[in-house]
Formats: C-alpha cells, structure tokens, sequence
C-alpha cells in the first residue's frame, strides 16, 4: 500500500511540555538590564521619570511574566516547532484565503533600519522614500482596479469593508438619504465579512441565495432593491471559485435604484490583469496585501486592505493619502472635504505595504497576470484530479469550471463510509498537510475549499491530491483509520464544546485565571 | 450509563416495495404481504445497532420484545433489557405508542425508532418532544426531518450521544401524508408535532467562523426583527411551526404549534382556527397578512401542511402579504433547492412563485426563491 503512494512523506509533530509563557515567571529574572543613566545625563535632563505627570504613572507595576532572554527564545522556538505554517506544508488547504509564497527577499526592505527605524512622528520631508512608495503603490492600483484614488488605512479585509460601508453612509448623508437607505445586499457565497462589517454600522443585511447555477440571479436582486438601498457589497468570484458573468447588470440594478457597490477584491488572485473593478461598473473596490500580494498573513497580525474608489467618491475616502506636489515631492494630504476620517492610527500597516510593493515590482504588469493565469491553471488542474477521487464532488453546480479556488464536497463519501470533511481534516494532519472547510453555514455539505495560487508545482499538487487519494482509499477500505486521526500528531481531538461555554473560554492569561483558578 | 431505548416498527417499509405508498392500517399491511412484501425494518435497523457496537460503548439497551426489537438486537450480539408489553396483541400503530411510553417512564435518555412517517406520528403522540428521540428510516414515507439520514448515520449519532460528544438538538418537524387520499392521487398532508431530534454539530474552523448561534436564539431573534415592522391595525394568520410560535411567544400570547392563530394589536384573537374561521374573522379587517415557515425537509411553504390556508384563501393574498421567516439552517438543508408550493390551484401556485425576503435574524434576510 506504501508504494502505492510514494509521494507522500512521512512527518511527525514534535511536542514539547511547554508552559504558558505566565507560567514561566520567576520574580527577579530579567530578559534585559537596563542600564541606569549616567550622573552626568541626570544632572542635565532629570531622571526621565518625574518629567512624567503623575496622572499618567502606574501605581502598580504591570502583571508580566519575569523570563530570562534565554528561556524566551526557547519557548518561542519549542511552540514554533508545534504548529504548521504555510512554509512547512503545501498550504492549499486554506481556500478564500490566498495563501502563497512570501519572498523572503522581501524581508529585507522590511527590516531595513530605513524602513523599521522610521517614526510615526518624524517630519515628512524626512521619510520620502516610504511616502514615495505608498503613492506608487496607489498608482498601481489605479491600473489594476480601474479606480482613481487609493487609501492605505484599512489594516484588513474587514476593516477595508468597514470602509466601504463608511463611505456609503457618508454619501447618502451628503445626499440627504442616510435615514432612508438603511439596507446592504450580498450574496451568500460572499465572504460572510461583507455582510458583518456592514452590519457592525446598523446596516440591516440582504443576502441572495445561490440558483441551481451556483450563482445568484439578476432577477432576485431587482426584487429587493428599492429607495432603501444603500449599496451592494459582493465578492467575484464567489467563494466557490465561480465567477458571476452578470456582474455588469447586478452593479447597473443597484446603481438605478441609487445605491452604491463595493467589490471584495480581498483575493484577487484569479483575474489580476484580467477583470477591473471598475469596467464592472463599480465605485469602489479593496485588495487585501497579505493575500494576493503576497504579504504574509499574521493571523490577526499585520495585514492590509488597500481601498479604492472612482471620481465620484474621490472625497470620501479615509485620511490620509499621500499626494505628490509639483516639484516632484510627496506629502499627507488630510484635505478631503467629505472624508470619513481616520480609520486607523498613523498612514497604514506600512511593512505589508513595502512587502507588496517590492512584489509588483519584482513581477511587473505583465507578470501580475501571469499570476493569475498560472493560479487558474493549477486550480483547474486540481479540480480535475480531486473530482476523480471517489466520495468528492464539486457542487453547485458540478462540472462547472473554476476561476482561483473550488468549493468541494464530501457529501458522498461522508453518506456511504461515515467518514466527512472533520475526518479528512484530522488525518491529513499525518501527512503534514492541512485542509480547511468553508464558512458557517455549510451550504456545502461536507464542504472542503482549495485554492492553489501560483506559488506551488505540479510536483507539490500531486503530493496533496495523493494525501487526499489515499485518505479516499481509506475511508472506504477502513475508515477507522481516518475516524481515529490523527496517529503522527502531538494533540488527537480537541474538544471544541469548550470555546462554546463562557464559563471555560479565556482569551488572556487574566481570564484564565478567573476562570479555572491557579 | 446512559440508556437507550430501541422501538423497531417492524412492518415499516413493507407497503414501499409492493407500490402501496405505505403500510397504514391492517388491510393494507394484508395486501402488502399477499404481494409478497418481506419486513426489512428490523434488518435496516441492524446497521444501526452494529455502527454502535464497533466503537465498544457502554450502554444499556431496552427494547421491547419479539419482532420490535429484541430479534435485531439479540442478532447484533447485545442483550438486551426488555420492557413489558402484552405480546398476545397484534402489532399496530398503539403498540407502538405504549412502547414509547413505557420508555419514557423508565427513563430513557435516547429514543431509537425504526420506521416513517407514520411511526414517528405515534412517538410524537407518546412522548411529544419531553426526551430526546431519533428516528431510523426504515418506512415508506419519510417526510418528517424526524429521521437521520441513513440506518448507519442513525447509529453514528448515537454513538456521539453516549460519548456525549458534538451533540446538539433541534426540533424535528413529523408531518404525515393520509395515506387513502394519497392512494387517489391527492395529496394531503398534516404537521402532528415535533420530536426533539439530536444531531451532530458541524466542525467548524472556530476562528473564521464563530459559534453558530442556537435554534431557540435565532427564532427569537427573527421574533424580533417580524415585531418590529408589524402595525396594529392588520389581521396577522400565524401558520404551523416552531419558528413561527416564537412570535406569538415574543408578544407574550399562547399560541398554537400546529395550527393558525390569528393575531392583530398584538393580541391573540383566535388559536387553531380552519377556513372558515379565517374568513369570518378576516371580513373585517382591511389588511391581512401571513406569517408562514417552510414546513418538512423538502421547504414546501404551502399546501404541505398548512392547509388552512386554502387556495381560495391564497388567492385573494398577494406575495408582499407574505412573510417567510426561517433559520438559516433550516435553508442551509434544502441543499440550494427553492421553497416548493402546491395548493392544488395552479394559478394560486404561479401567483405565489417567485423571490421571497426570508427573514433569518434580527435585521437579516436572505432572498430565496419559491417555486410550484
């Protein structure tokens, strides 16, 4: 049976008996000494501290964790040896969230004391260099979008799509229609942030559900607009890796019904180059860095949501943006009469943006495209192959060709052998793999969601669509194997009734503690 | 140790195979067997029984003797404790009731049952939704979302109950075709209860997802949002259904789970009423509206068991007159396919098709399409 799968390679997790860092505090034992200050500077400028008002000072020292340098370095290392990141996996397995190489060159610019020594606060005349990128960056997006003015201040999808929602809320005030126009429209298969964000301003949520096509239609869109409408916030492709050939008509219906649209572009990665926003008929767009730019994804760390917007909103957006003056000099212009403001401290997340901007520049227009023809070609490769697999399908409908990603299902697999996509999840793990489902709710049954990118080889494809071939082969040769996975990894099942209880949930060592005691 | 009990209709399904759209009733059960129909409930229910044993559990099993399940259990290899019934009787539809009562007072904590549409009437009839019950479809019928998927699947959910693992409950809608008018190529179809019905929670990626919200929460929460754009002086008719009660409960009223309650200024004017009543109550009125939910696995909206709403009823009712509420999971299992009507009136049914804004939460709706 081995032979038969020799691409797949042997891994096991390394466990250690880690501590939390908390609970590695041992009062007295310092990370670093700080010098104290010379008599010499005191006598000059004080001893730094009583210049501090009082209304400011701690009364009490900070609860942190007193650890040697040493022993935090090995802690860190040990708990990176326990997880599976995207440099150590072919990490396919994450769909709609565009996971592909990070250069590490790029770490360079990033790291470089030019750039990480920069200070918020420091003059602009001294940090060109920095605001000249952020302008050219705007000027790419213009071509890749279509838009006529860029924003750096999201520092996520969601946040860009809160954006997206401020702006067209603004609008509507400026046209004396905010009262009115209280609903957003999406679709199901969008990426749920763009009904959530939305809703976090009050915004009621319309949601279209998916035809037998796969695709939402025209004619249930023009059934609920109306003067209520405030705008129309879509992904497309969908999540499912289809992409809506109406989109002209869906931006035309909500646009006569005197609504605005927004496009999530967080995960362009199947049309860059090919599609824009704009010819699309849409007034204002978002990318998200970390994804199809190829920014690392910080999971909840640093990412960016660069948004865009056409003539007409030119105005509206977040400040500032970086305008370029005639002698040929770049400047932070807050002067947008109708804008939304600040969205975020500073002038954006700007290490993801040098990574990005360091990856268009190394690719150039035409190799932006090629990105996204090669992600296509490898998705659609896969789609081939997986949909050989016995017990998986790609619904919704089926046959039906893919743009960057694929929404597939284990319906039949799960129905005749018991074993579904948690199962697959779990015992791919012992493969070194990972695989994710989809969003809540499973319109899918048994969902799974691939996405290649450009990033990977044949060579690796073949080694994921093995894991998956083999774990098929199990599930109906002896699926107690898969429903017992994972067998080469340091944690098996994880109960997740746990973070269902707000009675055992904590997110920081605080809680903890109130919670389950010392 | 948890206890599970194990009531096998054993007749169910006999009536399928022989074209008999079901095995209600003696003379039926008669002619499915002069066709030479063979019982295959108990069989069916077997792989349920060995989905159970594999995983080695400790549990107590009580079932009731002969051909309603001691066989099959006996066959599986488990012993099983049996409950006392007066075997002397011939097997009908009240042995199975009193099967099921006799289990909820020795207190079961899981009710297995093999059989349709029409055993599950009678578990619902014994033991309305009080302890957790689950069906096995082995019947002809299988309309009720009372039932798992497949014998296998049943016995997979049970094995999660007895490890206490990824369980959840919902209510499960039981819903019965009469079997004589079916018979004459009509159909007609009645809402008998719900069954509490525990299911297997999906996995879900907890960091992109959320917690999924409850059942009881989302229906409030639709409460809610209906409450909201409801005005007083319009004659609401509150059809069959638990999502559709958590309105009447919103306002604090008694209303009826499996019939039409009328309510107006937020009073309850009139519980369980028929056509009739409808009528008269509505003359006066100058504006009425329905308030519905999509009833059974298949999301018939009407002529499936809310047939007080009558086509000729329908048909002075115009689609913005319509609210449709409903759980998003309640959608989600339609696996894409649209809301079906079928009053028995095709200009009623092309007059209601179309697209529909389902409210699914507080200031949430999804758009879903109806078909005939």
């Amino acid at each position: 049976m081995e032979n038969k799968y020799n691409r797949l390679r042997n891994f096991h997790q390394a466990k250690w008996d880690e501590e939390v860092i908390f609970q590695l505090h041992n009062p007295g034992e310092k990370g670093i000494i700080v010098p104290e200050v010379e008599k010499e500077i005191q006598n000059e400028i004080g001893d730094g501290i009583s210049e501090i008002p009082a209304s400011m000072l701690r009364s009490e020292k900070p609860n942190l964790p007193e650890v040697g340098q040493m022993r935090v370095l090995k802690h860190f290392l040990r708990l990176s040896q326990q997880t599976l990141g995207a440099d150590f996996n072919v990490d396919i397995g994450q769909g709609t969230c565009t996971v592909k190489y990070n250069p590490k060159i790029n770490e360079s610019f990033v790291r470089n004391p030019n750039e990480s020594e920069l200070h918020p606060m420091q003059d602009q005349s001294t940090c060109q260099g920095t605001l000249q990128i952020l302008h050219e960056m705007g000027e790419f997006f213009k071509e890749i979008s279509g838009m006529d003015r860029f924003s750096f201040q999201p520092s996520s999808g969601s946040h860009a799509i809160l954006n997206m929602a401020s702006i067209i809320r603004k609008f509507h005030e400026v046209n004396g229609e905010d009262g009115q126009r209280d609903e957003i429209i999406t679709t199901i298969f969008s990426h749920p942030s763009d009904a959530a964000a939305a809703a976090v301003l009050g915004y009621k949520i319309i949601t279209i559900h998916q035809e037998e096509d796969g695709l939402p239609s025209a004619e249930a869109l023009r059934s609920v607009v109306s003067e209520r409408t405030a705008g129309l916030f879509i992904t497309n492709p969908e999540d499912t890796g289809i992409y809506n050939p109406n989109i002209i008509e869906f931006t035309k219906i909500v646009h006569d019904a005197g609504g605005l649209c927004g496009y999530d572009q967080a995960n362009a990665n199947g049309i860059l180059g090919i599609t824009r926003a704009k010819d699309a008929g849409f007034d204002m767009c978002f990318f998200n860095l970390h994804k199809t730019f190829s920014g690392p994804h910080g999971s909840g760390g640093p990412a960016a949501g660069v948004i865009g917007v056409t003539d007409r909103l030119k105005d509206f957006l977040a400040v500032p943006i970086v305008g370029k003056k005639e002698d040929g000099s770049f400047y932070l212009d807050y002067d947008l009469p109708n804008s939304i403001g600040k969205t975020r401290q500073f002038y954006g997340p700007i290490p993801v943006i040098v990574r990005a901007y360091a990856w268009i520049r190394s690719l150039g227009a035409e190799g932006l495209e090629e990105v996204a023809n090669i992600a296509v070609l490898n998705n659609n490769y896969l789609l081939h192959k997986i949909t050989k697999i016995r017990g998986a399908a790609s619904p919704f409908p089926a046959g039906k060709h893919r743009i960057e990603q694929v929404r597939y299902t284990w319906d039949k697999m799960f129905k005749e052998t018991g074993v579904g996509t948690y199962d697959v999840t779990l015992r791919l793990a012992d493969f070194g793999f990972h695989m994710w489902s989809s969003h809540h709710p499973f319109i899918v049954p048994e969902p799974f969601t691939i996405e290649p990118t450009e990033s990977y080889s044949k060579e690796e494809l073949d080694e994921y669509i093995e894991a998956l071939q083999r774990i098929s082969d199990e599930a109906y040769s002896n699926p107690e194997i898969v429903k017992t996975a994972p067998h080469n990894s340091v944690i098996h099942k994880i109960d997740h009734s746990v973070s269902d209880d707000p009675k055992k949930w904590a997110i920081s060592w605080r809680s903890y503690l109130k919670k389950h005691g010392n | 140790m948890k206890t599970i009990g194990l009531i096998i209709n054993p007749i169910a399904g006999m009536g399928g195979a022989v074209g008999l759209k079901g095995t209600d009733g003696v003379d039926t059960l008669k002619k499915a067997i002069q066709l030479g129909a063979v019982p295959t409930s108990g069989e069916k229910t077997k792989s349920t029984l060995r989905e159970i044993l594999d995983k080695s559990l400790e549990f107590r099993l009580l079932t009731c003797a002969g051909t309603m399940g001691e066989e099959a259990v006996r066959e599986v290899g488990i012993d099983p404790e049996l409950i006392e019934m007066d075997s002397s009787n011939k097997i009908s539809a009240q042995t199975s009731i009193d099967a099921a009562k006799q289990m909820m007072k020795k207190k079961v904590d899981l009710l297995l049952f093999a059989g349709g549409d029409g055993t599950a009437r009678n578990i619902v009839e014994a033991v309305g939704n009080e302890i957790p019950v689950l069906g096995i479809p082995t019947g002809v019928k299988i309309q009720s979302s009372a039932f798992s998927i497949n014998p296998r699947s049943a016995g997979r959910i049970c094995t999660a109950f007895i490890n206490n693992n990824k369980i959840e409950f919902r209510e499960g809608e039981v819903i019965d075709l009469d079997e004589d008018q079916y018979r004459k190529g009509n159909i007609s179809t009645r809402l008998f209860g719900y069954l509490k019905i525990p299911f297997l929670k999906e996995h879900v990626q907890r960091l992109k997802s959320g917690t999924p919200k409850t059942e009881k929460y989302t229906q409030e929460a639709i409460a809610n949002d209906l409450a909201e754009r409801m005005s007083d002086d319009t004659f609401y008719l509150v059809g069959p259904g638990s999502t559709t009660k958590a309105l009447v409960d919103h306002f604090g009223l008694q209303g009826s789970l499996l019939g039409v309650d009328v309510i107006t200024s937020k009073k309850v004017i009139a519980n369980d009423v028929n056509y009739c009543q409808i009528l008269k109550l509505i003359e006066s009125s100058n504006r009425v509206e329905l308030i519905i939910t999509p009833i059974g696995g298949q999301g018939f909206i009407f002529g499936r068991g809310n047939q007080q709403f009558t086509p000729e009823l329908l048909s002075n009712i115009n689609k913005d007159q319509i609210h449709i509420l409903s759980t998003i999971q309640k959608l989600t299992s339609l696996r894409g396919q649209p809301f079906l009507i079928d009053t028995g009136n095709e200009v009623v049914n092309t007059k209601l098709s179309g697209y529909y804004r389902v409210t699914t939460g507080y200031h949430q709706s999804t758009v879903y399409k109806a078909i005939c």
